[in-house]
C-alpha cells in the first residue's frame, strides 16, 4: 500500500471531529450564530455515534412530575399541577450533581450546566424530540439514581437515539457538511496554537490536511481499554490519545464509572430498570449479598457501591460463570407478566446476548465500564487549556465525554452524560463562532504533516524484523490486564502490575504488523491505530490512579479506602513527556465553600 | 435475490399482467379477421381450436384469476391496516386462485379431450 | 459440527470482495468455535482477530441501536450483532454471510449505502417547526406521541432498503427507510409543512410506488412495519389540504395545556 498525501488541503472556518451529540450540536449552534463553513468528521457514519445507545433520559430540574404527596420520595408519581409549588430546582440538581461527583466536580460549570438544562430540553422539543408526555401534554419525567427528584425527560429506553437523530437532522437542515468515515489522525498544535488535523478517508484510505480557523475535538469516551465494557467498538478514546500526542494534557483519566450489570462476558448494559423493578443479586452460593454491604438500600443502592459488592463477591470467590467473575441478576420472582409487560427489551436482550429466559432463569453479570470522567481539559466554553493555570491553546475546543470540563467529578450521575454532551457542545459551537468572527486567522501549517503520519501508518505494514505481533492479541492482553488491576478495585501493587504490563505491551507493538495491506476500506488498519491509541491513554490512567492514594468516586483504591481532602481535592493533569511517561501536575477544584463545602457522600 | 411471498406475488402479478395484454393481441388477431369475410374467420378460429390453444387457454384462465384475486387482496392491503397477516392473506389469495382455475380449467380441459 | 460439552464448531462462509484486485465475489470458508451466547458478530471479530485481519465489514455498538451492522445472513437481511449464531446454523452447522443485497460492494461486507442517505435527504427529515415557538415544550397528548413512537425507533440500517425489489428495479424509488421517516414527520403536529411533505412523497417515486412486497417489515431488525406507514401516507396525500387546514389548527392550541382525557394515566414506563 502506498499512502499518497499529495492531496489538496481541505479549508474549514470550523472543523469538528465526532459527530454525537457535542460534535453536532456545536457544528448546529456555530451555524445558527453565522458560521457558514463547518465540517464534521466522523469515523462512523454521524447516526451510529455512541450517544444514540444511552438509554435513560436527559436530566433538567423542569418540574413536571412529583410524587404523590404524602407517600415518599420512592412514591407513585403524578404530573404536577401547574399552580402548585416546583418541589425540583437548579440548586437541587447542582446539589445532587456535585455529591455524584464526590466533590471532585468544578461547580462553576456544573452551575451553567443545571441552570441551562431546561434550556436545552426545550430546545430538543422544538426541534423534533419526541419525548413521553404527561396528560397534559407536558414532557413526563423519571427517577434516576443519584438525583432526589424525578428529573430525567426521556423517550421510552432510547433517548440517546432520538436525541442523536434529531440533532443530525437539524445539523443537515443547516447545511453543516458531514464527512462521514473520515478518521482523524493527528491534530496538528504548534506553539500551543491549534492549525488543523490530518484526516484519512476510509474508503479510499488517502491522507489530507484539514486547516480551520477552529478545531472542536467530541470524540467519546475511552472504555474500549477494557475487556468488559458497555462501550461501543467505536470507543477506543482517539481524540483523547490524539490531543495527547499533541502535546496537550489530559485530566483526571483515572476516573472511569462502572455500571453494575454489564451483561457477563459481554459487557452490554442491561437496564437500570431490572433493579429498579426489584430484581435480586445472587451470588455463587445463592445469597442475595447486597445485606452485607447495603441492609436498607440493596439492590437500589448507588452504581459505584454496587459494582464494589459485585466486584468484592467475585474477588472472594463466590461469583459464577467458568471463571466465576460473574453474578447472577435473578428476575424469575417478579413473574412472566410483569416481565413481559415492564422488562421486554431487558428480557430480548439476555436472550440474544446470553441464551437466558430472564423469566425463567437468572442473567449473568458483571460490573462493566461504562464512563470516562476524564479527558481533555476544557473550560465552560470548550476551550482545551495546556496546564494547571489554564493556558489556552488558542483554536482547540474539547466537548463531551472526551472532555474534563469537569461536571462528573469523580463520578458521574445518570442522565447527566447526555445533558454534558449536548449542553457543552453548544457551548463550544457558540464559542468558536465569536472566536472565528473575532478575525481568528487561518494559521499556517510547517512542514508536511500528512507525510509524517503516513509514514507511521506505512510502519504497521512495513517488514518486521522477526515473527510480527498480532494487534488484537496486544488489544486483548491490554483490556485483561486493565481488567485486573486497574478496574473495580485498585492497589498500589495492582496498578504497578498494569504499567509493567502496558510497557511490555508498547514494546510489543513496535513490532505489529497487519495483514490488509490494501488502501480501501482497511478496517485492520483503523484497529492497528486505535490500539495504539488505547496503549497510550491507558498509561496515562495507570499512572493517574497509581499517584491518587485515596478512594474518591469512582475511583477506588483498597490500599486508601479513604477520600482525603486535605491532599486530593485536585485534578490530575498528565503531561506527555516523552518515553519517561506522563508527567503529572495538579489543579485546584473550584469550589464554592460558602454553599457546597465537601461533606461525605452517603446515600 | 431477495425471495418472499411477497416478491412471488409481486412477480406473479408482473408476469400474468404481461401475459393478459399479450393475450389481448392474439384476441385482436382472431377477432379482427371477421372484417375479411366469414370465411377468414372461420379459418382463422379453427387455427385456435387445436389443442396446444386449449392448454393457453387454461393458462389465460390462470392468469385472469390470478390477477383478479390478487388485485382484491392489494384492495384489502390498502384499505384495511392488515399488513400483520400479509402471509395468511397471499396463502388464502393463493388457494382461492388455485381453486378457481382448477374449477374453471378442468370443464375446459375435459371439453378438448372429449372434442 | 462436532459437539464439545457447550462449545462446538461452526462453519462461516463470508463472501469476500476488494473490487481493486478480485473480478467477482467469492465466497469463503472459516472454522469458529462457538458457544451458545456467540452472536453472529462474535463469529466474525474471531475470524477477522485470529484468522484473517483483513476481512472487512462495519460494526460498533453491539447490541442493535447503531445500524452498522445490517448484512444478509443465509438470504435475509438482519443486524449480525444481536444475532445469535445458533438461530443461523443449519443442521451441519454453516452459516452464509453476504453483504446487503442490491447495493454496490465497497469491501466485502461493507456496502455503499449513499443512495439511501441521498433517499434520506430527498424527503428532507427534520422537522420544520413552527414560526411562534413557546418559551417551554410545545404540548402534545400522549396519544399523539403514541403514534409516533414505531417511526422514531428507526435506526436507519438499510435492511429494509436493501430487501426491496422495488429499489432495486429503480433507484430513484425513496425507499422504505425514507418513507418511515415522512411518516414521522408527517404526522407529527409540530410539523408546519404536511402539504409539501404530501406532496412531494406523492409524486412520482413516492408512496404509489410502494409494490407491497412487505419484504421491508420481514427485514425490519427493530420490528417496524414501513409497508404500514406508507399505507397511511398514501390515504393523506389523497386528502392533504384538509389534513393540512386540520394541522394549521392543531397548532393554534399547540402552547396550551392539552385537555386531560379522565382517567389519563402517567406513561407505562416512567418508572424505568
Amino acid at each position: 500500500m502506498t499512502l499518497t498525501t499529495s492531496e489538496p488541503e481541505i479549508v474549514h472556518d470550523i472543523l469538528i471531529v465526532g459527530a454525537g451529540l457535542a460534535g453536532t450540536w456545536a457544528a448546529l449552534a456555530a451555524s445558527q450564530a453565522g458560521v457558514t463553513n463547518i465540517g464534521v468528521l466522523s469515523k462512523l457514519h454521524p447516526l451510529r455515534s455512541h450517544s444514540g445507545a444511552a438509554q435513560g433520559g436527559i436530566a433538567a430540574a423542569l418540574n413536571n412530575v412529583r410524587p404523590v404527596a404524602g407517600t415518599g420520595p420512592r412514591g407513585p408519581l403524578e404530573a404536577r399541577p401547574e399552580t402548585d409549588d416546583p418541589i425540583d430546582s437548579w440548586e437541587l440538581h447542582m446539589f445532587d450533581t456535585i455529591k455524584g461527583s464526590d466533590w471532585l466536580g468544578d461547580q462553576d460549570a456544573i452551575e451553567i450546566m443545571v441552570k441551562e438544562a431546561p434550556e436545552i430540553i426545550y430546545e430538543y422539543e422544538h426541534m423534533g424530540c419526541v419525548f413521553s408526555r404527561v396528560p397534559d401534554g407536558r414532557i413526563a419525567q423519571r427517577r434516576f439514581g443519584g438525583h432526589s427528584a424525578p428529573r430525567a425527560s426521556f423517550s421510552a429506553d432510547y433517548t440517546g437515539h432520538v436525541l442523536l437523530h434529531t440533532i443530525h437532522e437539524q445539523a443537515l437542515r443547516h447545511g453543516v457538511q458531514f464527512y462521514p468515515e473520515w478518521y482523524c489522525l493527528d491534530l496538528i498544535v504548534e506553539d500551543n496554537v491549534c492549525r488543523g488535523l490530518v484526516a484519512m478517508e476510509i474508503l479510499s484510505g488517502r491522507l489530507v490536511t484539514m486547516r480551520a480557523k477552529a478545531v472542536l475535538f467530541g470524540t467519546g469516551g475511552y472504555g474500549r481499554a477494557w475487556r468488559i465494557t458497555s462501550n461501543a467498538t467505536a470507543n477506543t478514546g482517539d481524540g483523547v490519545a490524539i490531543a495527547y500526542r499533541a502535546g496537550i494534557p489530559l485530566m483526571d483519566m483515572e476516573f472511569v464509572q462502572f455500571h453494575p450489570t454489564g451483561l457477563y462476558k459481554k459487557g452490554i448494559l442491561m437496564s437500570e430498570a431490572c433493579r429498579g423493578e426489584g430484581g435480586y443479586l445472587v451470588n455463587g452460593l445463592g445469597e442475595r449479598f447486597m445485606e452485607k454491604y447495603a441492609p436498607d438500600k440493596m439492590e437500589l443502592a448507588p452504581r459505584d457501591l454496587v459494582s464494589r459488592s459485585e466486584q468484592t463477591e467475585i474477588e472472594e470467590g463466590r461469583g459464577i460463570g467458568d471463571d466465576r467473575e460473574g453474578i447472577y441478576l435473578d428476575m424469575t420472582h417478579l413473574g412472566a407478566e410483569k416481565i413481559m409487560k415492564r422488562l421486554p427489551q431487558v428480557r430480548e436482550l439476555a436472550l440474544n446476548f446470553a441464551g437466558v429466559d430472564i423469566i425463567e432463569g437468572p442473567a449473568p453479570i458483571q460490573p462493566t465500564a461504562h464512563y470516562s470522567m476524564g479527558g481533555i481539559p476544557a473550560d465552560a466554553d470548550g476551550q482545551v487549556i495546556a496546564d494547571a493555570e489554564g493556558t489556552p491553546v488558542l483554536g482547540l475546543f474539547a466537548a463531551g465525554e472526551c472532555a474534563c470540563i469537569s461536571v462528573h467529578g469523580a463520578n458521574r450521575l445518570g442522565t447527566n452524560s447526555l445533558l454534558d454532551a449536548s449542553l457543552f457542545g453548544r457551548r463550544a459551537g457558540k464559542a468558536m463562532a465569536v472566536f472565528v468572527k473575532n478575525g481568528a486567522p487561518l494559521q499556517p501549517v510547517r512542514g508536511k504533516p500528512a507525510e509524517q503520519s503516513a509514514a507511521r501508518l506505512a510502519g504497521f505494514m512495513a517488514d518486521a524484523p522477526g515473527e510480527p505481533e498480532s494487534v488484537a492479541a496486544i488489544a486483548d492482553a491490554l483490556k485483561d490486564t486493565m481488567q485486573r488491576n486497574a478496574g473495580v478495585f485498585r492497589t498500589a501493587e495492582r496498578l504497578q502490575r498494569a504499567l509493567t504490563d502496558i510497557k511490555a505491551l508498547q514494546e510489543r507493538f513496535a513490532r505489529a504488523r497487519i495483514q490488509d495491506r490494501s488502501r480501501r476500506f482497511n478496517t485492520d488498519l483503523l484497529a492497528a491505530i486505535e490500539t495504539e491509541h488505547l496503549l497510550s491513554f491507558s498509561e496515562v490512567i495507570v499512572v493517574s490512579g497509581l499517584a491518587r492514594t485515596e478512594s474518591r468516586g469512582a475511583h477506588f483504591r483498597t490500599d486508601f479506602p479513604k477520600r482525603d481532602d486535605d491532599q486530593w481535592l485536585r485534578h490530575t493533569l498528565a503531561h506527555t513527556n516523552g518515553a519517561d511517561g506522563p508527567r503529572l501536575s495538579y489543579k485546584p477544584v473550584t469550589i464554592f465553600w460558602d454553599r457546597y463545602p465537601p461533606q461525605e457522600r452517603k446515600y | 435475490m431477495y425471495t418472499s411471498t411477497g416478491f412471488i406475488s409481486f412477480l406473479f402479478r408482473r408476469i400474468s399482467g404481461v401475459a393478459l395484454v399479450l393475450y389481448l393481441f392474439t384476441h385482436m388477431w382472431v377477432i379482427g379477421s371477421v372484417n375479411a369475410g366469414p370465411e377468414a374467420f372461420d379459418a382463422r378460429l379453427a387455427l385456435v381450436q387445436t389443442p396446444f390453444f386449449k392448454v393457453l387457454e387454461i393458462a389465460l384462465l390462470a392468469a385472469v384469476v390470478y390477477h383478479a384475486v390478487d388485485g382484491i387482496r392489494l384492495l384489502v392491503v390498502h384499505h384495511f391496516d392488515v399488513t400483520e397477516y400479509r402471509k395468511s392473506l397471499f396463502y388464502a389469495m393463493f388457494a382461492v386462485f388455485v381453486l378457481l382455475t382448477i374449477a374453471g380449467g378442468l370443464p375446459i380441459l375435459l371439453f378438448a379431450l372429449e372434442g | 459440527m462436532t459437539q464439545n460439552g457447550t462449545t462446538r464448531t461452526a462453519t462461516i462462509r463470508v463472501q469476500r470482495f476488494n473490487p481493486d484486485v478480485d473480478a467477482k465475489p467469492t465466497l469463503r470458508e472459516y472454522q469458529v468455535q462457538v458457544s451458545p451466547d456467540t452472536t453472529v458478530l462474535d463469529a466474525l471479530e474471531t475470524i477477522k482477530a485470529t484468522q484473517d485481519g483483513s476481512l472487512t465489514y462495519r460494526r460498533s455498538c453491539r447490541h442493535a441501536i447503531c445500524g452498522s451492522c445490517a448484512m444478509n445472513v443465509n438470504g435475509k437481511n438482519t443486524l449480525v450483532c444481536n444475532k445469535p449464531l445458533r438461530e443461523v446454523l443449519d443442521r451441519k452447522g454453516r452459516a452464509t454471510i453476504r453483504p446487503l443485497p442490491y447495493l454496490p460492494i465497497i469491501k466485502d461486507l461493507v456496502v455503499d449505502r449513499s443512495q439511501f442517505w441521498e433517499q434520506y435527504l430527498r424527503v428532507k427529515p427534520w422537522l420544520i417547526p413552527p414560526a411562534d415557538v413557546p418559551e417551554a415544550e410545545f404540548r402534545m397528548t400522549p396519544a399523539e406521541v403514541a403514534a409516533l413512537r414505531d417511526a422514531e425507533k428507526c435506526i436507519m440500517c438499510g435492511a429494509c432498503y436493501s430487501s426491496c425489489q422495488v429499489v432495486a428495479l429503480r433507484q430513484a424509488y425513496v425507499g422504505p427507510h425514507a418513507l418511515l421517516k415522512m411518516y414521522l414527520r408527517v404526522l407529527d403536529p409540530r410539523d408546519s409543512a404536511p402539504e409539501e411533505r404530501l406532496v412531494e412523497i406523492g409524486g412520482d417515486d413516492g408512496v404509489y410506488r410502494c409494490h407491497t412486497i412487505f419484504n421491508c417489515i420481514d427485514a425490519c431488525p427493530k420490528e417496524l412495519n414501513p409497508t404500514a406507514a406508507i399505507e397511511t401516507l398514501r390515504k393523506l396525500a389523497q386528502k392533504r389540504a384538509a389534513f393540512a387546514r386540520e394541522r394549521a389548527e392543531r397548532q393554534q392550541t399547540l402552547a396550551m395545556p392539552a385537555p386531560v382525557a379522565p382517567g389519563a394515566e402517567m406513561p407505562a414506563d416512567i418508572e424505568g
